[in-house]
């Protein structure tokens, strides 16, 4: 006879889902599926809108990402309009993409993962939080805060609004850069390097300790895709995009973005609004990949940047091929964040960075449009087709949690088949199946277009259906 | 900024934080009471306008002798409400909280406990507009007297 054990909600996620794990009739894990359970359908109801819309609509789908979707946004309607924004305006956009990856990458770890890490995957899980953390380690605590109101403070100074500036455009950007808004962001660089160095040190010393986790957090083979630049080094704006398998030999490369839909393809589980987009040319599942920081890092050769290619060079001895342990994404994101402050600082020492040209404008000329970005969790892309008119006849957005949805239910089920046992869940087992979601970050509002708050939830089913233990935690 | 930059700086004027969505009718009771402010000129007075609490403002907070938040709640009195912050350890989001749990970080991230209040606009329509309700309008002018007294303090 076989059982089920539902999880709902999973907590400390970006969102609303739901984990349930089958058993079968030795009370073994034989499968475990990831749910998101809201539907939202922005590309419905962005039909009939004009095009200059799609950057400040698109953004509404999610407060924590919102720059993401400006961005991919803001390059399919460049494409729309057919013409080469200034390479001031690029660079701005650079900019204020990474400061979104800082701060994303340090809510995931800080406030959302590190409470694991430091407190410990068995610890109570009314000290397993952000309150808890502040309690144990206020250094790890205030870190955290500094770099995430940092990475906010860039988009704000920069864009107007830490959340849904109307700053991108199709065409560029829609203010030039104050020069005094550069001397304050990079006086503060300094300070961020630091604190993401002692970060990087700390979780170098201690990773050691997660053995297990590292062992069974979807710890497999599988393709990682990601945007690289043409010297093979790391980008999250431009570039092309890079497959590589899981001994990081390239399987294909130099992809743009209007080529999309001949190595991606998309597949519907019924149980799910989450898409499962998969590589097209092994099909599905077998096409299975991720995306995000830990992707990027198996994708791209050097960094580009001093301090951050010293660690890609440590990240690189923790395997031969690709790092397939997805609990190193909490690492990958560290150097990302490191990286990121490498970056901006190169792009505001650039001549041309306080340029008052960043913007071209034009009409529509092309009716479609692909624009891919790199969003924290991993590749972003939009693509709307558009009337004579401008107006969006169709539109289709694939999000990074996405791209992760087939990865996400096989580290979920690898993980079970380690930690559950029999047919009720103890709290460290639990924990530690949610935490196998949380190295991915998902972000379910952009992912599903989902509305309201998005905690999840676990269930444990037998053979004949019966619900043998259900855990939900609201937060 | 580290504990040991916070430390250097002695805490000085009142920070009034009002919070809620503006779109969402008297949810942006507290967004309009500090646009009010903002317009007073209050000598050592500074507003942060936000949709939400979030953990970030923990730093911002332990600047201040004094905070006072203004948030729109659920009509329960047809009254304005002022009651003190106490600490709280309620689970909070990661990137949402109340006053309680960010004054308890406030304590323990930078050692300093700044005087603490929260007043409550009630409110009856969360629908999506920028109107208020009419209680939630005449409550408005209300606080407006009541922060005004507070500040003269």
């Amino acid at each position: 006879m076989s059982r089920t054990i539902v999880i709902d909600p999973v907590t400390r996620i970006e969102g609303h889902a739901k984990i349930t794990i089958y058993l079968n009739g030795d009370g073994e894990v034989r499968d475990a599926r990831f749910h998101v359970t809201q539907y939202r359908g922005f590309e419905k109801f962005c039909e009939g809108r004009p095009y200059t819309e799609m950057p400040a609509l698109t953004a509404r789908t999610c407060g924590i990402c919102p720059i993401s979707h400006l961005m991919a946004a803001s390059k399919a309607c460049d494409a729309i309009l057919a013409v080469k924004i200034p390479d001031t305006a690029v660079k701005l956009r650079k900019i204020v993409n990474l400061a979104q990856i800082i701060q994303s990458h340090a809510l995931s770890f800080f406030h959302l993962s590190s409470p694991d890490l430091l407190l410990g995957m068995d610890a109570p899980v009314e000290q397993r939080n952000i309150l808890g953390l502040a309690a144990s380690h206020p250094d790890m605590a205030r870190d955290g805060i500094w770099l995430r109101k940092f990475g906010q403070q860039i988009i704000e100074k920069i864009a107007g609004k830490r959340i849904h500036p109307a700053w991108t455009v199709p065409g560029g950007v829609n203010a030039p850069l104050a020069p005094d808004v550069r001397e304050w962001i990079l006086s503060q660089i300094p300070e961020g390097i630091r604190i993401i160095q002692r970060v990087l040190d700390w979780y170098k010393s201690a990773y050691g300790q997660f053995a297990d986790e590292i062992e069974y957090f979807a710890n497999f083979p599988s393709l990682f895709m990601g945007l690289v630049n043409e010297d093979d080094s790391l980008e999250h704006y431009d570039g092309a995009l890079r497959v590589v398998d899981d001994r990081r030999r390239i399987i294909a490369d130099g992809i743009r973005s209007a080529e999309y839909q001949d190595y991606i393809a998309e597949y519907v589980e019924p149980d799910s609004y989450l898409k499962s987009p998969y590589y097209k040319l092994m099909g599905y599942p077998e096409g299975i990949y991720r995306v995000g920081p830990l992707a990027r890092l198996n994708c791209a050769e050097r960094t580009g940047a001093p301090l951050s290619a010293v660690e890609l060079f440590a990240f690189r001895k923790l395997s031969k091929g690709a790092v397939l342990s997805s609990f190193h994404y909490h690492y990958a994101r560290l150097i990302e964040i490191l990286f990121g402050f490498e970056r901006i600082e190169q792009l505001l020492n650039e001549p041309d960075i306080l340029s008052e040209h960043v913007r071209a404008h034009a009409g529509p000329n092309a009716g479609e449009g692909v624009g891919i970005s790199e969003a924290p969790r991993g590749m972003l892309l939009h693509h709307y087709k558009v009337d004579r008119n401008g107006l969006i006849t169709w539109a289709n957005l694939i999000i990074a949690t996405g791209h992760n949805n087939l990865a996400m239910n096989r580290g979920i089920t690898q993980a079970a088949k380690h930690y559950v046992k029999g047919d009720k869940i103890k709290e460290g087992a639990l924990n530690r199946v949610e935490a196998v979601i949380r190295c991915y970050d998902p972000c379910l509002s952009c992912s599903t277009h989902a509305f309201g708050e998005m905690p999840m939830s676990l269930r444990l089913i037998g053979p004949d259906g019966t619900v043998l233990d259900e855990r939900v935690k609201n937060i | 900024m580290s504990e040991s930059k916070i430390s250097e700086k002695a805490p000085h004027g009142t920070l009034v934080i009002g919070y809620g969505n503006s779109l969402r009718g008297d949810d942006g009771a507290g967004p309009c009471i500090v646009e009010w402010v903002e317009q007073q000129n209050w000598p050592d007075v500074t507003t942060i306008s936000a949709q939400q609490l979030f953990p970030e403002m923990a730093e911002e907070i332990a600047l201040y002798e004094r905070v006072i938040f203004v948030d729109a709640a659920a009509a329960t009195v047809d009254a304005i409400g002022l009651q003190p912050v106490t600490e709280a350890s309620d689970r909070l989001m990661a990137h949402r909280c109340s006053p309680g749990s960010l004054m308890r970080m406030v304590r323990e991230l930078y050692a300093r406990q700044p005087h603490a209040f929260v007043y409550t606009i009630p409110a009856r329509c969360f629908d999506l507009c920028t109107d208020f309700s009419p209680l939630t309008r005449g409550c408005l002018q209300d606080a407006c007297k009541a922060l005004a007294q507070l500040l003269a303090k």
